[in-house]
C-alpha cells in the first residue's frame, strides 16, 4: 500500500469508478427522456389517426346532405389519403425534414376540413341534422387532443434536447447515439381561423 | 444549517410573523386550488357553492370519480378547451391510476363553457356526449341566468353516464395519498429535527433578551398547529421546497388525486 503505484492504481480505479457511475445515471435518464419523447410522439400519431378516422364519416353525412360542394369534399379526401400516407416512426424524429412533412400534409388537412366546415354553414339543413353537429363536436375534440398531444410532446422533446447537450451527458449522449429530436414548429397562418371567400 | 438558525436567532418577531406569513400563504391558496367548487367568477351563492361541493364530494366518496367546477370572469383570450385540459391536469382532477375526472369550466366574459373529461372517463362520456350536454342542459339554463340549475344538470347527467364505471375501490387510502405519503413522512421527520435543534438552542441560549423568548414561544405551538404547513415552512433549512405541493391533497380535506386530461371534452357558449 505504501507503494506509490498502488497508490496511484487506486486513484485511477476510483476515478473511473465515479465516472462510470455517474454514466451510468445519465445513460440511464437519458433513455428514461427517450422513452417519454417515444410515448408523447405515439400520443401524437394517435390523436392525428383519430382525425383520420373521423373523416370518412363526416365525408358520407355531408354528401348524404344533397348537393355539397363536390370540390371542398374531393379536397378533404385527397388530403386525408395525402396525411395518412405518411409515417413517422420515433426514430425518424432525429430528422427535422421528416417531421416537417408530416406536419405540411397535416396541415393541408387541416386547411380542407376547416374549409369544409365553413362551406357547410351555407347548408342551413345539414347544420340541423344531429348527425353533423355530433361529428363537429368529435371533430373539434380531435383537435384538441392533437393540440395536447403536441404541446406535450414539445415538452419532453425540449427537456430531452437540453439534456443531451448538458455536460457531461453531452459526451455519454455522443456515445450512446442520442440526438437532438425535432419538435413541431409553430404553423405559419395557425392561429388564424380557416378563411372563406364567398364572393368569389 | 448553523448559519439559518443563528440567523433565525436574531429574527424579530416582527420577522417571525413575516415568516409565518411565508409559510401560510402557499397553504391557503393550495387549499383553494384544491376546493372541488371554486366560483371566481361569483356566479353561484355560498349556499349553492356548498351544496354542489357536498354532493361532488360524496360523489367521489362512493365512485372515485372526481367531477370537479372552476368558474371564471375572463380566460384572457386563451382557448377554453385547452385552459381547461390543462388546468384538469396540472390540478389532477381524478384519481392517478384511473384518470377519471372531469372538470367543468364556466368563464363568464366569454360566454363559454368546456366539460373536460380525463382519459378514464372518455370511454363512458365521449366528446358527443359532452357536446349534448352542454347544448341541451347547461346553455338553455346560463342563457336564461340560472347557473346553479344548470351545473346541477350537467353534473347529473355526467354521474348518469359514468356510473357503474369505476367504484370506490379506486380511492386512493387518504391519508397515504401518493406522493403525499413520502413526503409526509419525510416532512414529519424534518419537523421533529427541527423541534429538537429549536429547542436545544433556546435552552442553550438560557440568558437571551425577553423578545427572543416570546417569538419563540409564540412560534413552537404555531408550527405544530399547522402541521405539514409549518414542515414545508421548515423544510427551508433542509432545502426541501414546495415542489411537493400537488401531493398534499389528502391532508386538506379532500383534494385531487392526480388524473390525467388528453383533450377530451366539449364545450360551448351561451
Amino acid at each position: 500500500m505504501r507503494n506509490p503505484s498502488t497508490l496511484i492504481l487506486i486513484v485511477i480505479i476510483l476515478l473511473v469508478g465515479f465516472a462510470g457511475c455517474a454514466g451510468c445515471g445519465t445513460y440511464n435518464s437519458l433513455i428514461g427522456q427517450e422513452e417519454a419523447v417515444e410515448e408523447a410522439w405515439g400520443n401524437v400519431q394517435t390523436a392525428y389517426q383519430r382525425r383520420a378516422d373521423l373523416i370518412p364519416n363526416l365525408v358520407n353525412t355531408v354528401r348524404a346532405a344533397g348537393d355539397f360542394e363536390q370540390e371542398t369534399l374531393q379536397a378533404v379526401t385527397e388530403a386525408r389519403a395525402r396525411a395518412t400516407s405518411i409515417n413517422v416512426s420515433a426514430d425518424d424524429l432525429r430528422d427535422p425534414a421528416s417531421l416537417a412533412q408530416f406536419q405540411q400534409a397535416q396541415s393541408q388537412l387541416s386547411g380542407a376540413l376547416g374549409r369544409l366546415l365553413v362551406v357547410s354553414e351555407n347548408y342551413p339543413q345539414l347544420q340541423a341534422t344531429a348527425g353533423f353537429r355530433d361529428l363537429q363536436v368529435q371533430l373539434e375534440g380531435t383537435e384538441n387532443r392533437i393540440n395536447t398531444a403536441r404541446t406535450r410532446y414539445n415538452g419532453v422533446v425540449r427537456s430531452y434536447n437540453t439534456a443531451i447537450r448538458q455536460f457531461p451527458a453531452t459526451i455519454f449522449a455522443g456515445m450512446f447515439g442520442h440526438s437532438r429530436r425535432s419538435p413541431f414548429e409553430a404553423e405559419s397562418g395557425a392561429q388564424d381561423a380557416p378563411e372563406v371567400d364567398f364572393d368569389s | 444549517m448553523r448559519l439559518r438558525l443563528i440567523l433565525i436567532r436574531r429574527c424579530s418577531i416582527k420577522n417571525w410573523i413575516l415568516l409565518i406569513v411565508l409559510v401560510v400563504t402557499p397553504q391557503q391558496i393550495l387549499a383553494q386550488q384544491q376546493r372541488i367548487v371554486v366560483d371566481d367568477a361569483g356566479i353561484l351563492t355560498a349556499q349553492e357553492e356548498e351544496r354542489l361541493s357536498l354532493v361532488l364530494r360524496l360523489y367521489e366518496d362512493s365512485t372515485s370519480n372526481q367531477i370537479a367546477i372552476r368558474t371564471l370572469q375572463s380566460l384572457e383570450g386563451q382557448d377554453i378547451a385547452e385552459y381547461a385540459t390543462e388546468l384538469g391536469q396540472s390540478l389532477g382532477v381524478g384519481q392517478s391510476e384511473t384518470d377519471n375526472g372531469v372538470l367543468i369550466v364556466v368563464s363568464t366574459e366569454d360566454r363559454s363553457v368546456f366539460i373536460a373529461v380525463g382519459y378514464g372517463l372518455e370511454g363512458v362520456i365521449p366528446d358527443v356526449l359532452a357536446g349534448r350536454i352542454v347544448r341541451d342542459i347547461i346553455v338553455p339554463d346560463f342563457r336564461e341566468g340560472r347557473y346553479y340549475a344548470g351545473l346541477v344538470g350537467a353534473v347529473d347527467a355526467i354521474m348518469l353516464a359514468a356510473a357503474g364505471e369505476y367504484t370506490a375501490e379506486s380511492l386512493p387510502p387518504r391519508q397515504s395519498s401518493n406522493r403525499g405519503g413520502d413526503w409526509g413522512g419525510m416532512l414529519l421527520f424534518l419537523m421533529v429535527v427541527v423541534f429538537a435543534i429549536v429547542m436545544s438552542t433556546r435552552n442553550r441560549g438560557g440568558g437571551g433578551g425577553h423578545r427572543r423568548q416570546y417569538g419563540n414561544d409564540g412560534l413552537i405551538p404555531l408550527m405544530f398547529l399547522l402541521g405539514h404547513a409549518s414542515g414545508r415552512g421548515g423544510g427551508g433549512f433542509g432545502g426541501s421546497g414546495f415542489g411537493g405541493g400537488g401531493g398534499f391533497g389528502g391532508g386538506f380535506g379532500g383534494g385531487f388525486g392526480g388524473g390525467g386530461f388528453g383533450g377530451g371534452g366539449a364545450g360551448g357558449g351561451w
